[in-house]
């Protein structure tokens, strides 16, 4: 089981009961499931229904892939549980780090580039993919500083952890743009390093603009409408993977009523049957 | 500790997201300066505490409402900084926040928004508590007479029990989304026994007298019909379930005994 290679949209609680209502044309849904890791409830009873209709896939925002003391037991269980209980098209997780010492730092922290954490992440994505008896997809971060000590580009560490564990690649292309345009790198230059054979995802979100002490600053706050340069760098990707692919419309901030959310689905949709004409397949 | 230098980095990270003044980190971060590399890392302190600070508003908004967003945000502040998450799942975070509230110097003294933080955490527990299905009154009346006061019922996992000295959850009511603000509640008009159940998708809140509340709590410490009866007989000899079940039943606040 796989998800479409169509576009599909985060799940939020506020658009439950419209969707089961209208059932609207979306080929998927995403969640985090760490907002599922309570017993029941609503939140699972929506779900479930959801489910029912649309094909589903799991994106972690707390697994922690990054930590040098190991992945969280007791959260690697959780997760293990919720997909055995929705089974899934696909689960995917970030390169970041967010546990340190017992605390949950609740956000997606950056990590050094070089060959110490590189065995690290691997281990740590290993023991998720031993635990899930599946291979997980790992999403490019968002980043706004980087190390002094990182010996391999993104894209290379990107590259070598698919190498040594098997895991496929969520391709954040808002994030891309951001982290390069933060880092001052080039974003095309950036796509040409990655292994576009091991991507299995794509993420699209909107992003803010902030001016810090003259630095020009690029937030990733999947808070808006994705930006023209960001959908100008998707088209670019696609045009390389020369393929479809499944392309997520994250929104998590400012919600927007649904049709707003779905519109953006359907624009992915629609540059997917532009540049990949010639290879046009029926769309979900 | 973790002696590999990701986690010497991810501990001096973690160190200067509490503590901005201890800036070891910023050795081993890119930057022409101190100030732009402080700002870089702003990004991910104001990310941790806004997020995790959300997240607790979200469990507790009407706290919020009745102190006001700057008093709650600083107030959320020294209680994340004390009490970070342990966990990611987002549903576990803040179940201390009422201790807190009892023992932080600016809101020791107010027991009765101490009283309406239990009573958020209650529903948020509730609406997040393991599904069940409720007990029926025919499944009721299929145990026989003789046994009754030897069963043993569970309440719905979704049950919580709760006395405040104050109007708990007429103060709650009254600052709910849906409500304009002009009620007057008098803090003095008295306590409530409050039964939070979610039997199904809703969450509600249901005071309760105190004879119903203690005939639950009984059976929430696992005593039989037969102890609940008497643990209410204490504070009134005349005392019979008859009513307690049928409300009970109606409420859907009790679950088959072999779900205990």
């Amino acid at each position: 089981m796989s998800l479409p290679a169509t576009s599909g949209i985060s799940l939020k609680p506020v658009h439950y009961r419209q969707i089961l209502d209208k059932l609207p044309a979306t080929g998927w849904f995403e969640i985090h499931p760490e907002n599922f890791m309570g017993n029941g409830g609503p939140p699972h009873h929506y779900l479930h229904a959801i489910c029912e209709h649309y094909p589903l896939s799991m994106h972690g925002v707390g697994m922690s892939l990054g930590s040098a003391h190991g992945i969280d037991k007791q959260h690697l269980q959780a997760l293990v549980e919720l997909v055995k209980r929705y089974q899934p098209a696909q689960v995917s997780e970030h390169l970041a780090w967010s546990h340190y010492n017992n605390v949950f730092l609740n956000d997606l922290l950056p990590l050094p580039y070089h060959e110490e954490s590189l065995a690290i992440v691997s281990d740590n994505i290993q023991r998720v993919q031993e635990a899930l008896g599946r291979n997980i997809l790992i999403e490019n971060p968002s980043s706004y500083l980087d190390f002094n000590n990182s010996t391999l580009s993104e894209p290379e560490f990107l590259t070598e952890l698919t190498r040594r564990t098997g895991c496929g690649l969520l391709l954040d292309v808002n994030n891309i743009y951001v982290s390069c345009t933060n880092l001052g790198l080039d974003p095309h230059y950036y796509i040409k390093g990655v292994p576009l054979a091991a991507v299995g995802e794509i993420h699209l979100a909107g992003h803010s603009v902030q001016q810090v002490d003259g630095m020009e600053i690029r937030i990733d706050d999947h808070g808006s409408v994705v930006k023209e340069d960001v959908w100008a760098l998707h088209e670019h990707v696609l045009q390389r993977a020369a393929r479809r692919l499944p392309v997520m419309i994250e929104w998590d901030t400012d919600v927007p009523t649904l049709p707003i959310l779905l519109a953006e689905g359907t624009r992915a949709n629609d540059i997917a049957n532009c540049v990949l004409a010639p290879m046009r397949t029926e769309v979900f | 500790m973790n002696h590999t230098l990701l986690g010497t980095l991810q501990q001096q990270f973690s160190d200067s997201l509490f503590d901005p003044d201890n800036q070891q980190v910023l050795d081993l971060i890119k930057g022409e300066s101190t100030l732009i590399k402080n700002r870089r890392l702003d990004i991910h302190r104001n990310n941790v505490f806004y997020s995790l600070g959300n997240a607790l508003a979200d469990l507790y908004p009407v706290v919020k409402k009745l102190t006001g967003d700057n008093f709650f945000n600083a107030t959320a502040s020294v209680y994340l900084h004390q009490n970070p998450p342990e966990r990611a799942a987002m549903v576990y975070l803040g179940h201390t926040f009422p201790d807190f509230l009892k023992q932080f110097e600016h809101t020791q003294k107010l027991g009765w928004l101490i009283d309406v933080a239990r009573l958020e955490l209650a529903w948020h527990q509730s609406y997040h508590a393991q599904d069940s299905v409720p007990l029926t009154t025919t499944e009721l009346a299929s145990i026989p007479i003789s046994q009754l006061a030897q069963t043993r019922l569970a309440l719905h996992p979704s049950v919580r029990l709760m006395q405040s000295e104050f109007p708990a959850s007429r103060i709650w009511a009254a600052n709910q989304p849906d409500r304009s603000n002009d009620d007057t509640i008098d803090l003095d008009a008295g306590g409530e026994f409050l039964c939070v159940c979610r039997p199904e998708q809703e969450v509600m809140i249901i005071p309760e007298s105190g004879e119903t509340f203690i005939f639950l709590t009984a059976l929430q410490q696992g005593k039989t019909l037969g102890e609940a009866v008497l643990d209410v007989q204490q504070i009134n000899p005349d005392f019979l379930p008859t009513e307690v079940f049928a409300h009970s039943l109606a409420a859907g606040l009790l679950i088959k005994p072999e779900e205990c």
